[in-house]
């Protein structure tokens, strides 16, 4: 059941991997030369590779991380040091990801001001939210996993 | 002790504001949709099982945030270690299953409308397999954490 569940999990983030491979590589470039068009100013394009390609490195890498978390939870380790440096890694990749997409925040403004369009602003904030709700999210867990590791530790002396 | 507090309200907040949108889902979105389906196409009762399922999938959505709100409070207050956030846990897989009958339902229908009518509806219907896979990635991450949480139940009475 355990590994089953676990096997799944695993299988769900290299789901997830690849399409977000596919964005970085087919649209991010036709989307920056779209924006760089319709703003006018060239030099665009390469912010938003800087900003866009920049937080898919902490995307893979909070990925890989939660892979690591699902074999130590297949090794029967999930409450150590390790799972936990693991989570407090997810924390601060959610946080930088966070903070990249807020400061790629003014760009979809520049869009925004020309289209009339103030929707979009609202798209633009979906993806650093969901990157803060999961980076407290992270923390919280971190959290409660060391207060059990804490709960194991008194467990072992005691007996 | 502080920082826990105010993530745990942090999240607390996030799951108010996803409620908020859902109920605005249940009493705007859809009767709006249906009522603009029913001037479109006066007669045609076809879009009412759709419906159906929109409801039932919003309101089993609103328990389990109802449940997940439950888990925080738990955290709160130093007892996720316990039966009762393994019950809400367990509350919260049986709704996401329940979402996922309710999205095959509808997929069942399309595609038994689209033999009728002989439009074809694609897209709705990759987009509720999405959903489903989306649901039970939440399943089966579910499970994993009540591992741990049972783990720690049943170590913890030998001790007492």
């Amino acid at each position: 059941m355990k590994i089953a569940t676990t096997l799944f999990m695993k299988i769900a983030v290299i789901l997830i991997g690849i399409p977000v491979l596919a964005l970085c590589i087919f649209l991010v470039p036709e989307l920056a030369d779209a924006a760089a068009d319709y703003l006018g100013i060239h030099s665009i394009k390469y912010i938003i590779f800087i900003l866009l390609y920049g937080g898919a490195f902490p995307f893979y890498f909070a990925l890989y991380q939660t892979f690591k978390l699902l074999s130590y939870i297949d090794k029967n380790i999930a409450f150590s040091e390790l799972s936990v440096r693991a989570l407090m890694k997810i924390k601060f990749c959610a946080i930088s990801i966070c903070s990249l997409h807020v400061l790629g925040l003014p760009l979809y403004y520049l869009v925004a001001e020309k289209d009339d369009a103030p929707g979009l602003i609202f798209v633009g904030m979906i993806i650093p939210f969901a990157s803060l709700v999961l980076a407290v999210f992270a923390a919280v867990l971190q959290r409660l996993l060391q207060e059990a590791i804490n709960i194991k530790s008194e467990n072992d002396l005691t007996v | 002790m502080d920082f826990k507090q105010s993530s745990t309200t942090f999240l607390k907040v996030i799951i108010f504001l996803i409620g908020i949108a859902v109920l605005a889902v249940c009493i705007y979105l859809l009767p709006e949709a249906a009522r603009r389906d029913a001037i479109e196409r006066p007669g045609d009762y076809s879009l009412y099982p759709l419906l159906v399922c929109a409801y039932g999938i919003c309101i089993t959505f609103s328990a389990a945030l109802y449940q997940i709100f439950k888990l925080l409070t738990y955290i709160e207050k130093n007892n996720v270690f316990s039966e009762l956030s393994l019950q809400s846990l367990n509350v919260i897989k049986k709704c996401a299953f329940t979402v996922i009958f309710f999205i095959l339902a509808a997929i069942v229908y399309l595609r038994v409308h689209a033999q009728f009518t002989g439009d074809d509806a694609a897209g709705p219907i990759s987009l509720g397999l999405m959903g489903v896979l989306a649901t039970s990635v939440i399943i089966a991450f579910v499970a994993v954490l009540q591992k741990p949480i049972k783990n720690i139940l049943d170590s913890q009475p030998k001790n007492n």
